[in-house]
């Protein structure tokens, strides 16, 4: 199997050369084969979130490659990685648009790539095959296709969010605990919808996540982060065979060395 | 008296419903308080008056003038995006840099006449509707009725292309447009150079209106253009129907309308600015006040109650 992405000695400090400096990464290497999905755990501050900032490019690395495929994504810019880069975040506001509608936000999701010129966003037809696609979800949205985001609840806006990064093909997704901020029923609906979903296409994805549970259950490999390193790494045969409590365990010991 | 005033009010709060049209694009759309608009409106006016004058038909020099107003609009977006320097701060840059420019344009004259050139409100075609007092007013507001319906029009066609929907977004949620592999930056630059183009165009047909060019005019219009947006956008918030162009064109009429009636009661013309910025913040102020409000960022304890 190829590697889709590859890190490649990476270094990453904030504050660099002034005294608050923070040594998030120094020699990290990770490499993701095609079609794994990669579930990331991890306490606070072991750069999980960093680790995704750094993929999608909302910040730069010092030092090190990024690799997709063979090609070197490292240096290009945000919205360049964005097009072969799909992410949801942990705050179900940031993957639509609030003022927008339903039908609006996938218009331009389904544009994704494409240039958006002066033709018009939507007609009838593009309408009703919103409303197919949007039955899948099983969330009633079909019904609500002309209604602003915002008047949408969190497991809504996330279904919703999941389905836009996922309508144009992608290489890879990156969720950034995408069911933190909701309750453990709308979590799970989320989490099984993103199980679907990630199948169905065949997306090379990783997901960070504070729930030990989903972490176990869902995906082809465990990683557990801590300062900045692999601390885990199963995948095949030794992922299946994990339960919570062995990495619950691990991850005890890490958090009273830390003194969280 | 009274018709006079009804009148001057259409007159005036259309040409003030142009550049409430452009403001609407930089400040609801993009989310972006443009302070640009306070220069870039006599800019138009002056560069319109000037070619004017040495024999250029007053429809290319309105063109020329929405040029002149996006240039505005560009210094003050390239401020912005490549030097990230403050939202307001980068458009009181380009303001008050524009200050100069205006009086150098205008070759330090206050005032300049249009004298007999032809203009929009003043031509062969407008010279046949003249039967009694109140014709040439009438004739005005028809022309500019026309005029910000027409660019209403083209503004709402714009925003349901899929540029205009990406501006939409990037003014919403920009990290979503960086998501969709959008630059948000050139979208940006795209709705102030609209923006401030949209305003120099009412600049140059505003000083046809009065039929002089006063470099004092800009003062004061970004608190004109703002009050209008946030009257009519707060008046029609609940509305699906009424658009968000026809809103802040209703807006500046009513906003006009104030300021005119603070007038005919008797109130000094001295203090017609300071009754413009009372008005607007009571409209704050009421606007703050309203009822369920629509926000498009919800507090996280909504986020969970999925």
């Amino acid at each position: 199997m190829p590697n889709l992405l590859s890190l490649v000695h990476i270094d990453k400090n904030f504050y660099k050369e002034t005294i608050d400096e923070v040594k998030v990464f120094s020699d990290f290497n990770l490499e993701v084969e095609s079609g794994e999905f990669v579930s990331i755990v991890g306490s606070n501050g072991s750069g999980k979130t960093t680790l995704l900032n750094i993929i999608s490019g909302s910040i730069d690395i010092d030092k090190g490659e990024i690799k997709l495929f063979d090609k070197r994504i490292d240096k290009e810019k945000e919205y360049i990685r964005a097009r072969s880069i799909g992410r949801v975040y942990q705050d179900p506001s940031r993957g639509t648009s609030p003022n927008m509608t339903i039908a609006e936000n996938l218009a331009l999701a389904e544009n994704k790539g494409n240039i958006y010129g002066l033709s018009f966003a939507l007609n009838k037809k593009k309408i009703s095959e919103y409303k197919e696609l949007l039955k899948t979800l099983n969330l009633g949205l079909e019904d609500k296709i002309n209604v602003k985001v915002s008047a949408l609840s969190g497991g809504e806006r996330q279904a919703l969010a999941l389905l836009m990064v996922t309508m144009k093909p992608i290489d890879l997704l990156l969720l950034d605990e995408h069911t933190a901020a909701l309750d453990p029923n709308t979590s799970q609906k989320i989490m099984e919808l993103t199980e679907r979903i990630v199948k169905e296409k065949h997306i090379t994805t990783l997901m960070v996540t504070h729930n030990l549970r989903f972490a176990v259950e869902y995906g082809s490999r465990l990683l557990m982060l801590n300062k900045g390193e692999v601390v885990i790494d199963k995948c095949g045969k030794e992922k299946e065979e994990l339960v919570v409590d062995d990495i619950l365990k691990t991850f005890n010991e890490i958090s009273i060395e830390c003194g969280n | 008296m009274a018709v006079n005033v009804l009148l001057n009010i259409l007159q005036q709060g259309l040409c003030y419903a142009l550049v409430a049209l452009g403001v609407y694009i930089s400040y609801k759309i993009l989310n972006f308080p443009d302070l640009t608009v306070d220069s870039s409106f006599p800019l138009g006016g002056v560069v319109c008056i000037g070619l004017i004058q040495v024999g250029c038909p007053y429809i290319l020099a309105i063109i020329v003038a929405f040029i002149a107003g996006a240039s505005a609009g560009l210094i003050t977006a390239f401020l912005h995006l490549k030097f990230k320097i403050n939202n307001l701060l980068s458009g009181i840059i380009t303001m008050t840099a524009l200050l100069s420019i205006n009086i150098a344009l205008s070759k330090g004259r206050t005032l300049i006449p249009y004298n007999d050139n032809k203009t929009l409100f003043n031509n062969n075609l407008t010279s046949h509707f003249a039967f009694n007092q109140y014709s040439s007013a009438i004739t005005n507001i028809i022309i500019l009725i026309i005029i910000v319906i027409a660019l209403k029009l083209i503004l709402d066609l714009f925003f349901k292309t899929k540029r205009g929907f990406m501006l939409r977004a990037v003014g919403d949620n920009e990290q979503m447009s960086v998501s969709l592999g959008s630059n948000s930056g050139l979208y940006k630059l795209l709705g102030l150079c609209l923006a401030n183009g949209i305003v120099g165009v009412a600049g140059a047909i505003y000083s046809q209106y009065m039929r002089y060019f006063d470099n004092t005019s800009g003062t004061g219009m970004v608190v004109i253009a703002l009050a209008s947006v946030i009257i009519g956008t707060g008046i029609f918030r609940k509305s699906l129907i009424i658009k968000g162009t026809t809103s802040v064109i209703i807006g500046a009429l009513i906003y006009t309308a104030s300021l005119n009636i603070v007038i005919a009661i008797g109130v000094p013309s001295t203090y017609l600015k300071l009754f413009m910025a009372l008005i607007f913040a009571i409209v704050l102020i009421i606007n703050n006040y309203l009822p369920d409000k629509k926000r498009g960022k919800r507090k996280m304890e909504d986020i969970s109650n999925a």
